[in-house]
């Protein structure tokens, strides 16, 4: 490993995003060229045919402690030999123990409070420490015109820029683009190496054809399908050779691919021809799901709870409209999902678009029936209503139309867009909690908050006076987030530029300026807001029980919650049964729960972030739901301690709470005020004496109408309770089970066991 | 205490067809939603209070009377005495495992406002038509996409037909199709004029075909019903889908199927709609303090299944 890139040969301190550009070009260049026998597709990610990437500037380093123990986790084991780990230990993690953007924040800061309770895991996590590459980049027009085109426009700026800061940034971009083109030079003299070793007509074909591809792209422009995917899986691996595979996403690939596909099928004359070619595009496409497998995250071992079975979500989004609102939906869509119904895999992460009235019901009914034969995927957005939600806060309409889901659900727009949309899982139910113990958080046991008041002082005289108190613990915590954020986003300009996928956007270019410096069109960031059910159940009870029909006080019931409601059986037996739920819609609770949602909209839109962007919110939780709800205690929705929140925006499992009330009530809340996208679950398990085709009309009816009402988003798990407590007993068969958590797949037998039965206990909607 | 006693307390039966005129209310249990066994596609059941029968095995006890009941789940009671409190009759007694002293009651309701569990529930209230078209029409785009609708059950939807009518007019209006199930037991003639018009399907209750067996287990002879029947083949065009609750030892001897298999053979009729025992019914029974008449814990074992497929095997007999 290199050490050199700080300085240059004259001891010359680089700028950051020179220093980047080396590093990722020497690492590039002398990466070792791969092709497997039995692949469609050149290049690997990391030096092995499937590896862990390790970003020791990013959050590499939390696998420093737990080195000796990883290959033998119950969860999720990495094989490691004793040279890697010995390299890793003595020599990796320790020149970087500072360099990464945690320690850099930290010191830069001077340790500051907000990192303090980041570090408490009760209150927010922070994906800067891991990555910022939730984005989109342009591929269509890399994979129109190459990279060559980039180096010369890059080459000719540098020419005719006189600021030094300029002339380094178009340095860096070329510098970084001629990597990759070093690494698909040696992926080709791989592929001759290959051929002349290997026999005629067989073998030695297959490689040729590597071998006259990698001669053209990604330098050039593809001119077929094949070239196209090539080109972008080499891509694809020099972005991740730069930054972290975590949510960086692949973008609307039905609509891009298509125009390559059309013109390979003009070239074709008789039926046969034609039905080969859709053989071998399935195939193709398979190969590169297959491929987006080759790495998986590091996670160290809290992160199972935290993000527990998650890949590296790299979203696929199909379908829904293009740029001029006409329907996107054609002949790649339909096959990306007859590989996704194939494979039955947790990543890629697919993701449906779906337009009301302007996609067919045969499409709908196809995603539905996608979802039967995987039980899980893809999830399926309202086009409508994320357009019109984005349109809302200033995304020009043109732009809005081009959006793609992003590491889980959350819409960027590709090639113009850098809103690192999962920056932070931001926990709202401890700002309730701190606001009913004036700035105590009770599991932390120390006081974070600010003080809003007592409720044994009688602070609270009427419910808006809580309500009150409860938001200004959440604008304060929101703020310690925002502040924590933005230390972050500062450290990555230091530790972090992205020159390479900077030169896939809109602007950068333009402006000389890299994307972790503000470069894009739209600077947005965006937070997943965690237990917002929990939160309205709360509230509901309190304003119901206390102040509306006064049927107990609020000292009990605060003494009730702090004593996980033992000896309280009467009290949480009435707040069981006895106060309206989120999800019944009501249309008290529907009112409050909208309050909730335009209120920590509001306190995080209004604030900027250090690209000069808004912080957007959105309602998906990941798993952090289960990771959160160990570490909070009961709360007046009746709740237990240490108990799971419910998961992203999905009503809880209770008296009241039925399908068709929840997708109301859900599909009730306006969706400009949830710009960063929500994850509605529901499990179904269908009637085992309907034919397949009678379930998938049904549920395609409830999905229709949910979409009709103007629900954003839906996903399911078509699968039955039995089903998932027997594959806890015998994981090993059920491998492959594939369930969907919040936002994104993973397979159930790896799941953490807690994250496992909240699964499990999730309300089954038989249809 | 004496029956005639406990009769005197309660509120006269409605007499069917007759006592409900334009923008009435009807007495109503419940409105189930999400429904996909009774009818097509996605339905809202509408759970009428009140029927003309007694069948001894009635799966919905709730519905039998068209007066308010007041419903007690042993299940659910924690045990808190507050309705003890609550109760001025004092017909409450938690010792007791019925809890509550039918006799003494005076379904006054207090109970069920402090309840904190729900054990204590008001079965039945009065609607009034703006209120229940209000609640169906909250699931519109559900009807529309599975093409599925209303289905009014009960009890015995009939009772209340000039509601009804006036209900099913304005459903037919907003494009909501509507269904019925009824036990067959009602005037023909306004049948045909207030509720014909606006229904999509019939579901009409078969069973017994032997006039004595019919009054020995539902308190009524079935003269009527089976007339009713034959004159829907004539006069409509909607499915009329005869349906046969298989209560075993009562409708499911031999002889009873095997008779209403040849009565709707006569009449031309070639799908039948059977409908499995379910035991669940009895524990609603006693928690609406109802003597029970027939006792049965089980379902059906797989020997009265392959007797039964056996005799409707010419039938189009669809999930069973």
């Amino acid at each position: 490993m290199k050490t050199g890139f700080e300085h240059d040969r004259e001891g010359t301190r680089r700028p950051p995003i020179l220093r980047q550009a080396q590093a990722l070009n020497y690492i590039l260049t002398n990466k070792k060229p791969l092709i497997r026998t039995n692949s469609m597709l050149a290049g690997t990610t990391t030096s092995r045919d499937v590896g862990v990437m390790i970003y020791p500037e990013g959050h590499g380093i939390t696998l420093w402690p737990e080195l000796k123990t990883i290959a033998t986790r119950k969860i999720q084991p990495y094989d490691i030999d004793e040279h890697t780990r010995e390299l890793l230990d003595k020599k990796v993690f320790p020149f970087w123990s500072d360099r990464n953007v945690r320690e850099y924040a930290r010191a830069a800061n001077n340790s500051p409070r907000y990192q303090e309770l980041d570090e408490k895991f009760v209150l927010y996590f922070m994906w800067k420490t891991v990555a910022l590459s939730h984005t989109v980049p342009d591929f269509p027009r890399i994979l129109k015109h190459g990279l060559l085109p980039v180096i010369e426009d890059a080459e000719r700026r540098k020419n005719t820029v006189d600021d030094e800061r300029q002339k380094t940034f178009y340095s860096a971009t070329e510098i970084a683009l001629r990597g990759i083109l070093h690494y698909a030079d040696h992926l080709r003299e791989e592929a001759l190496r290959l051929m002349a070793k290997a026999q005629k007509n067989g073998p030695a074909e297959h490689y040729k054809r590597f071998a006259d591809m990698l001669e053209r792209v990604p330098a050039s422009g593809a001119r077929t399908l094949y070239e196209a995917v090539q080109s972008l899986w080499i891509l694809w691996i020099a972005l991740h050779n730069e930054s972290t595979n975590a949510g960086l996403s692949l973008g609307h690939l039905d609509l891009w691919l298509q125009p390559y596909f059309e013109s390979d099928m003009q070239g074709l004359k008789t039926d046969r021809e034609r039905e080969d070619y859709v053989k071998q595009t399935i195939e193709l496409i398979g190969n590169f799901f297959f491929k987006c497998q080759d790495h998986v995250p590091l996670v160290a071992d809290i992160g199972n709870k935290l993000f527990g079975g998650s890949s590296s979500d790299q979203a696929i989004t199909l379908g829904g409209v293009d740029k001029n609102g006409s329907s996107a939906v054609n002949d790649m869509t339909y096959i990306f999902l007859k590989v996704t119904e194939m494979l039955t895999i947790r990543d890629p992460n697919m993701n449906a678009r779906y337009y009301p009235g302007i996609n067919s019901d045969d499409y709908l009914r196809r995603l539905v029936e996608v979802n039967m034969v995987t039980s899980a995927t893809p999830s399926i957005h309202n086009d409508k209503a994320m357009i019109q939600s984005l349109k809302s806060i200033q995304f020009k309409e043109e732009d809005a139309r081009q959006w793609c889901a992003t590491g889980c659900v959350e819409p960027t727009i590709p090639g113009k867009h850098f809103g690192h949309t999962n920056s932070m899982m931001f926990n709202m139910v401890a700002a309730l909690e701190m606001s009913l113990n004036n700035g105590v958080h009770p599991l932390a046991e120390e006081q974070i908050g600010i003080k809003t008041g007592s409720i044994e002082e009688d602070a609270f005289p009427t419910f808006e006076d809580f309500f009150h108190a409860f938001e200004r613990q959440l604008r304060f915590l929101a703020y310690q987030t925002i502040d924590c954020n933005n230390s972050f986003g500062f450290a990555h300009q230091v530790i972090r530029p992205t020159p390479t996928l900077s030169s896939m956007f809109e602007g950068p270019m333009e402006k000389a300026k890299d994307l972790t410096e503000g470069g894009a069109v739209y600077n947005t960031s965006g937070v997943a807001c965690i237990g917002l059910t929990d939160i309205v159940d709360s509230l509901m009870t309190i304003k119901k029980l206390v102040y509306d029909e006064k049927k107990t006080d609020f000292k009990t019931l605060h003494k009730a919650v702090d004593n996980n409601f033992e000896d309280y059986i009467k009290l949480h037996t009435l707040i069981q049964n006895k106060v309206a739920k989120f999800g019944s819609d009501t249309p008290e609770v529907n009112r409050l729960a909208q309050r909730v949602v335009d209120t920590v909209f509001d306190i995080f839109y209004n604030r900027t972030n250090y690209r000069g962007g808004h912080y957007l919110v959105g309602f998906w939780s990941m798993s952090n739901h289960v990771a959160f709800g160990t570490l909070s205690g009961a709360l007046p929705s009746g709740r237990l301690r240490y108990k799971p929140f419910t998961p992203g925006l999905t009503p809880e499992n209770v008296k009241g709470v039925d399908l068709l009330s929840s997708i109301r009530t859900i599909a009730g809340l306006k969706p400009e005020k949830m710009p960063n996208n929500i994850a509605f679950n529901v499990k179904v398990a269908p009637d085992s004496r309907d034919t397949h085709e009678e379930t998938v009309d049904q549920i395609t009816a409830y999905a229709k109408s949910y979409f009709e009402l103007g629900g954003m988003q839906m996903q399911f798990n078509i699968v039955t309770t039995e089903t998932l407590k027997d594959a806890m007993e015998n994981p090993d068969n059920y491998r492959n089970l594939l369930v969907r958590v919040s936002g994104y797949n993973a397979y159930f037998v790896e799941l953490d066991k807690d994250l496992q039965l909240e699964i499990v206990n999730r309300q089954q909607m038989r249809v | 205490m004496t029956t005639t006693k406990i009769r005197q307390k309660l509120p006269k039966e409605p007499q069917q067809g007759t006592h409900a005129m334009p923008g009435a209310q009807a007495m109503i249990v419940d409105l189930k939603r999400n429904s996909l066994d009774d009818g097509p596609g996605i339905r809202t059941l509408v759970f009428f209070k009140g029927c003309p029968l007694r069948c001894v095995w009635c799966h919905n006890p709730e519905t039998k009377h068209a007066y308010p009941e007041l419903a007690f789940d042993a299940k659910l009671c924690i045990s808190c005495g507050d309705c003890v409190q609550a109760c001025k009759p004092g017909a409450i007694d938690l010792d007791d495992p019925k809890r509550i002293n039918r006799q003494t009651c005076t379904r006054c309701m207090e109970c069920i406002d402090v309840c904190p569990s729900g054990a204590l529930k008001r079965a039945g209230r009065l609607y009034t038509t703006d209120e229940v078209f209000a609640e169906i029409m909250k699931d519109e785009p559900f009807y529309r996409y599975s093409s599925g609708g209303v289905t009014f059950s009960g009890g015995e939807p009939t009772v209340y037909m000039h509601f009804l009518s006036e209900l099913s007019a304005r459903l037919k209006a907003a494009g909501v199709p509507a269904a019925i199930e009824t036990c067959g037991l009602y005037n023909h003639g306004l049948f045909e004029k207030l509720l014909l018009p606006y229904l999509d399907m019939i579901l009409f209750d078969i069973k017994f075909i032997d006039p004595f067996m019919h009054k020995k287990y539902t308190g009524s002879t079935n003269t009527v019903i089976l007339r009713n029947f034959v004159k829907l083949q004539e006069k409509t065009d909607i499915p009329v889908i005869p349906r046969v609750p298989l209560i075993p030892g009562i409708t499911t001897t031999e002889e009873n199927l095997v008779s209403i298999a040849n009565f709707l053979d006569r009449n031309g009729i070639k799908k039948v709609e059977l409908l499995s025992y379910n035991p669940l019914w009895t524990e609603k029974s006693a928690g609406l303090g109802h003597e029970l008449d027939y006792d049965r814990k089980k379902f059906m074992d797989k020997g009265e299944i392959v007797m039964i497929k056996q005799i409707f095997k010419d039938f189009d007999t669809g999930k069973f």
